[in-house]
């Protein structure tokens, strides 16, 4: 996972995000508030086109989309 | 689109089901789902390819929506020593209950008895657990909260709004005048009919989070309540099952997350146990709330991702059952566009248990007939 990558999943969550507050890579972005319900499908999309990923079911139960860690994960495991 | 339902799971299937009652006014049923198929009963006079349209959209939404929703195992159940009969309902239906309109009923003799005796033994339980009772108006202004959580955009196909006659001698004249002449029961133009200001009530929490906007509670809040609860459900009216006018008594929770679980749990708990006591079989599954179809693709996903709502389904025999009991999770959804706030300022969370009563009683009928005498009362 480049510096790039992970640079491009926080603007990606900055912009859709409707506070400008700060968040640590590690922290849950729903349960912060960064992050509202209705912004989850928009973050699937945005993560797929961007990153050339599916966002699977499992990843999904598996809370991979909580922070910026774990999606840097998600996406990084991804070839 | 014929990939995409000959592939999708039980719960998009069963929801897609749902959401077509809220496709097209022609459709009068759905026939089938699945196998790749969508077949429908629609009015002899509708339009087939608008018809057609509106069910290749809607079908299109709802099974994307469903796209992270789980078909996954049960959290609980419960195999009843007896066995359910769907056709005693039928039977019950023909003796204790009148239709006075679309889900409008009227409940006879035993039958109000057993709505009366189920709602106890739930008043009881959350009695137990330290609920103080209240009573609730069934009517929810629309000024307030429902705005800011966006309910109207995520669930106004079940919405009942009102209106009322403006205060003014020479409409209500006309109108007095159109009843009496031209049996009019709608107002129309020159009426002058306006907006109530208010919906008919669809859950009982909402009015107890508008009671306490603006409070700081100094402890963990439970409240209890019974409300004649509104939705309009299109074609899928059916008696005790899906009414327009239903009962629901709700166990509503405010505090700190870690007592809300706790609070929630217990809550559950003596509600399996009182599946007992009546000798109900069913089960309790991850569930979604019943979103409007472009709006559920989020709210879904993220209701199944948090488990933030679970549901008791009660055999009613035949292979089906019934939501009859949710047990719901809300984060801070309701207490910060309400500013409901502990001690310290911070914001609290909410949740709530809801008993479908009428549900309830569809599970006891079929399991036990349309006999009183053989009615396990709670």
């Amino acid at each position: 996972m480049s510096l790039d990558s992970r640079s491009e999943i926080r603007h990606l969550i900055s912009q859709l995000s409707a506070t400008s507050a700060a968040f640590d890579d590690s922290e849950d972005l729903f349960s912060r508030g960064v992050l509202r319900s209705m912004n989850l499908m928009e973050l699937v999309d945005q993560l797929e086109e961007r990153f050339r990923i599916r966002v699977g079911h499992r990843d999904f139960v598996a809370g991979r989309l909580r922070s910026v860690d774990s999606i840097a994960a998600l996406v990084g495991c991804r070839p | 689109m014929d990939d995409r339902l000959s592939s999708a799971p039980a719960p998009a299937l069963a929801g897609l089901e749902a959401d077509l009652a809220f496709c097209h006014p022609a459709i009068q049923s759905v026939v089938a789902v699945g196998g790749g198929r969508i077949a429908v009963r629609a009015d002899d006079q509708a339009e087939v390819e608008a018809v057609r349209a509106g069910i290749r959209q809607v079908a299109a939404l709802s099974i994307a929506s469903y796209r992270f929703v789980p078909d996954s195992e049960p959290l609980w159940t419960r195999a009843a020593a007896g066995k359910s009969d769907l056709s005693h309902l039928a039977a019950f239906r023909d003796r204790f209950m009148v239709e006075l309109g679309p889900g409008q009923f009227a409940l006879t003799g035993a039958a109000a008895s057993l709505r009366a005796s189920i709602d106890a033994r739930f008043q009881r339980l959350a009695l137990a657990c330290g609920a103080e009772p209240w009573h609730l108006p069934s009517i929810e202004s629309t000024g307030d909260l429902l705005p800011r959580v966006g309910y109207l955009a995520s669930h106004g196909q079940h919405v009942t709004w009102g209106v009322h006659l403006a205060p003014r001698f020479e409409s209500l004249r006309k109108f007095a005048a159109d009843a009496r002449e031209r049996a009019t029961t709608v107002p129309a133009g020159d009426h002058e009919a306006r907006p109530t200001g208010f919906i008919l009530e669809p859950v009982v929490c909402h009015n107890v989070y508008r009671a306490l906007a603006g409070a700081r509670l100094t402890d963990t809040r439970l409240v209890t309540a019974l409300g004649s609860c509104y939705r309009f459900e299109g074609f899928r009216f059916a008696p005790l099952l899906r009414q327009w006018e239903f009962s629901m008594r709700e166990a509503v929770l405010v505090g700190e997350p870690e007592a809300l679980r706790a609070l929630r749990q217990r809550i559950l708990d003596a509600t399996l146990t009182a599946c007992d006591e009546l000798d109900l079989g069913g089960r309790l599954e991850i569930a979604t709330d019943p979103f409007f179809v472009s709006e559920a693709g989020s709210a879904r996903a993220f209701q199944a991702m948090q488990s933030t709502k679970l549901e008791l389904r009660l055999d009613l025999g035949d292979g089906a059952a019934t939501a009859a009991a949710s047990f719901n999770l809300h984060g801070t959804h309701f207490t910060e566009p309400m500013d409901i706030r502990g001690r310290h300022g911070e914001l609290l969370e909410t949740a709530c248990v809801g008993w479908g009563i009428e549900r309830w009683m569809a599970a006891v009928v079929a399991r036990s007939g349309p006999d009183p005498s053989a009615w396990r009362m709670p």
